[in-house]
């Protein structure tokens, strides 16, 4: 049964990746702290649990927080999800050997049940990192989230740098193609020349986009300058507020990482050298966990607040 | 109020003084705009008054400044931006959070203001400069016109009492440039702001100034109304110019100096007995360099170009024209082979351009972009223009930079260079390479009149044995330089023609002098087309 069940996640987590864009039922604004935390918790889950009966669980309780939560990037992340889960599907299956039931051994390549569920299980991984970004950057603004790390008393400094590297990536990006358009138009051999001199013409590229990135750096720092940055008295607009149902789901969001936590403390989980199959209390309390997450929901983002 | 007394600064690692001597007392609501060639110490003064010099750039000065009872030698830029604020020339590198009324936001952030205080600014900016209905847009949304206006926005939120503007309006298109320069003007009308703008476009700016400062190798050199100013100084050798206009009236001896279209209509009496157009040789019609049919191309799924058929004789300008995101830089680039069309066919010279590789190319087309710093790379220009460029050109090189005016400047890095002198570095470099073919892609934007002059001059003489796509919104330089003039429209060309049956008597795409002429000698476009103007 529990086989049948791996089967099946295999066909409903691609179903959900390739379909899922469209599918929203209501706009929820929550609290942009909660899902901060709801974030991390995520990350931590998909990285300590290995278990693909768990990730698939995981993966479905993001699904129907994007249900309420839209993300207009999940598509587009989902889509690059998907080109990368195909190498770390194939570098994980010919790469890691190890497992008791061989499907195929052939020269230096041995294929194991749990090779294969560990590759499946890494991709999983993927997509629930990809699809909880992809959530928290549709929900959350650039400016809400350096609130939270302001509150989170990262240094002034560190977030503006953050802050101009994010908005200046898209101008960056358009510079590089106009440089690479120039040098094409001068005759540099770019696209049509042999290897060496495609990699040789990308030099004054790099050279130039340097340059100009440098003097775009300078005007930025003028521009800080004059709207008075460095400040030792900054105040900041969006203030973030805490109220009970935020309190409350902040807690169940807490819960569930205590209730992983524990469980890999007193049970643990193995895929090599021969893949565990959790009972029925165990999976339901994978069910209890993941679901606990759903309780992101319960927040809300502050009316008072900026946005 | 602000007064400057004998300052003079030169910048760390340079021998010549930057600003020499300066004197100089600004009340509160006035409108004064600054002029002044390339390197003359416009954005100098700037820098000296809002603090940049000497905590940012520094260097050794002499002399004093006071800017509402602070002084900026001593006080840094963050903390007089509540008194001066500040726009910059491209708004791409001054705005610096991702949302409009978190940008406007920021200075007050930065300067503790209370949370309610910051609210009602916000809104105040926001209801001031018209962005109400774009609050929450993200900036990289934004045209150029309304980022310069959030920029503005964001200088405006400390209430400070004087806004320094260093060329605000050179990335703009006209359209957006003119509402920018009314609503300083309004500004200036119903805040009382002191405005302090330093700007290249005499037409559309002189007529708002209650004062005009003329800068010339760090030195003012005319102060007062600008009226008199002009009819003091020689602004034409001074590379700085006229409104066409104005110069008209000056060469013709009036005694009163019109600055606008309405106040030339006023004047046409005492100007039209001296205007007769002059005698034009009419050009031979040559066999066609560069021909395009049905040329067809989309972003993602939105048509830009929807079957554009066009042809580019031998030895002529052709001047292309179209509103902002009309499709013309794609074009270009479609010509000069960096974009391949969807449908349709680009030929140069019979040769299917799609075809070649980019060295075949080059020796056909070149084009120089709007953003002339994506050419450079090299420690000098002249190592710029050297790269890549094969032997038989090198003897060019010298004679194209002394023909462009650059020559002395060959051993400097394009980053030294004013903006004006990147772009026709950029001409050099691509022109260096004799394509048959030359695009440029609005090179007026941002150049002073005396840069604007080399160029037509040189584009005149390449064109007498290649041929030049000119790209521009600037009416007077395509006036002056081109033969004829297309318009790009609906992802079609539908109007193409010389350039006195399109231009002329055109409420858009005219010159002013045209339209101070309307109905009486329309077929003049520029103030050489006058008999007898040298």
């Amino acid at each position: 049964m529990m086989r049948i069940f791996l089967y099946l996640s295999i066909l409903i987590a691609f179903i959900l990746l390739l379909l899922g864009n469209s599918w929203k039922i209501k706009k929820i604004q929550v609290n942009p702290l909660v899902l901060f935390i709801w974030l991390l918790v995520v990350i931590y889950l998909s990285i300590i649990f290995v278990s693909p009966y768990f990730l698939f669980l995981l993966f479905i309780s993001i699904f129907l927080t994007k249900l309420f939560v839209s993300s207009s990037l999940w598509g587009r992340f989902m889509k690059y999800s998907l080109y990368t889960a195909l190498f770390i599907f194939l570098f994980n299956l010919l790469l890691v050997q190890y497992g008791s039931h061989v499907i195929i051994e052939w020269h230096f390549i041995r294929i194991t049940v749990e090779s294969l569920v560990f590759a499946y299980s890494m991709c999983l991984r993927l997509f629930v990192i990809m699809a909880a970004f992809a959530i928290f950057n549709s929900a959350v603004s650039l400016e809400s989230l350096f609130s939270i790390l302001e509150k989170l008393k990262i240094p002034q400094n560190t977030l503006i740098t953050l802050a101009l590297s994010l908005r200046f990536y898209h101008v960056l990006s358009r510079d590089a193609t106009e440089i690479v358009d120039a040098f094409r138009v001068r005759g540099l051999p770019i696209s049509n020349g042999n290897l060496r001199e495609r990699i040789a013409a990308r030099y004054p590229v790099m050279v130039a986009l340097l340059g100009n990135s440098l003097e775009r750096g300078i005007d930025m720092a003028q521009a800080l300058e004059v709207r008075g940055f460095p400040s030792k008295k900054r105040r900041s607009w969006y203030t973030l507020n805490m109220h009970p149902r935020d309190l409350l789901s902040t807690s169940l969001i807490f819960l569930s990482f205590l209730l992983a936590t524990g469980y890999l403390y007193f049970y643990g989980y193995k895929i090599f050298p021969e893949l565990q199959i959790p009972s029925v209390s165990k999976l339901l309390l994978f069910v209890v966990i993941s679901f606990t997450l759903l309780s992101v929901m319960l927040s809300r983002g502050d009316e008072n607040a900026y946005h | 109020m602000l007064t400057i007394e004998n300052f003079s600064f030169r910048y760390a690692g340079s021998n010549a003084f930057a600003l020499k001597n300066i004197n100089l007392n600004i009340f509160e609501g006035e409108f004064v705009l600054v002029v002044g060639n390339s390197g003359s110490g416009k954005t100098t003064l700037l820098r000296s008054i809002n603090g940049l010099i000497p905590h940012f750039y520094g260097g050794e000065y002499t002399g004093k400044i006071q800017v509402c009872n602070v002084n900026p030698l001593k006080t840094p830029p963050r903390e007089l931006s509540k008194s001066v604020g500040t726009v910059f020339q491209d708004p791409e590198n001054q705005i610096l959070m991702s949302t409009v009324e978190r940008e406007i936001a920021f200075p007050l952030e930065n300067m503790g203001f209370e949370r309610m205080e910051i609210w009602k600014r916000v809104e105040e900016i926001l209801e001031i400069l018209g962005l109400q209905e774009i609050r929450e847009k993200k900036i990289s949304t934004l045209s150029g016109g309304e980022k310069q206006k959030v920029a503005i926005g964001a200088a405006l939120a400390p209430y400070p009492r004087y806004l320094l503007l260093d060329e605000p309006t050179s990335q703009l298109d006209p359209n957006s440039a003119e509402e920018l320069l009314s609503l300083l003007e309004r500004l200036n009308d119903d805040l009382g702001l002191g405005i302090i703008l330093v700007e290249h476009r005499m037409e559309r700016t002189m007529h708002r100034a209650d004062r005009l400062i003329v800068m010339d190798k760090g030195k003012i050199i005319g102060d007062g109304e600008p009226r008199l100013v002009l009819s003091e100084i020689d602004m034409d050798s001074l590379g700085v110019g006229y409104p066409q206009i104005t110069r008209v009236a000056k060469k013709f001896q009036l005694q009163y100096l019109p600055l606008t279209v309405k106040e030339g209509r006023k004047m046409l009496n005492q100007l039209l007995p001296k205007i007769t157009l002059k005698n034009e040789i009419t050009q031979k019609a040559r066999e066609p360099l560069c021909q395009l049919s049905n040329v067809t191309f989309r972003y993602n799924s939105k048509y830009v170009l929807k079957g554009v058929n066009l042809e580019i004789h031998q030895g002529e300008i052709l001047g292309l024209m179209g509103r902002n995101g009309a499709g013309k830089t794609t074009l270009a680039k479609i010509i000069a082979g960096v974009l391949k069309p969807r449908r349709g066919s680009v030929k140069i010279g019979g040769q299917e351009i799609h075809t070649l590789n980019e060295r075949e190319r080059s020796t056909l087309v070149g084009m120089v972009f709007q953003n002339p710093n994506v050419h450079f790379f090299q420690d000098t220009i002249y190592q710029d223009i050297l790269f890549n460029l094969p032997e038989e050109r090198r003897n060019n090189v010298d004679g194209v930079m002394k023909q462009l005016g650059i020559y002395h400047l060959r051993n400097r890095n394009y980053q030294d260079l004013s903006g004006g002198e990147r772009m026709l570095s950029a001409v050099a470099l691509m022109a260096v390479r004799e394509p048959k073919l030359l695009i440029l892609d609005e090179p007026t934007r941002g150049l002073s009149y005396g840069f604007k002059r080399i160029l037509i001059s040189f584009l005149k003489d390449y064109a007498s044995h290649n041929s030049v796509l000119l790209i521009t919104h600037d009416m007077e330089t395509m006036a002056h330089a081109s033969h004829r003039v297309a318009l790009l429209t609906k992802g079609r060309i539908e109007v193409i023609g010389y350039k006195r049956k399109i231009m002329a008597s055109s409420l858009i795409f005219s010159t002013q002098l045209n339209k101070v002429l309307y109905g009486k000698s329309s077929n003049i476009l520029v103030e050489e087309d006058i008999e007898g103007f040298r």
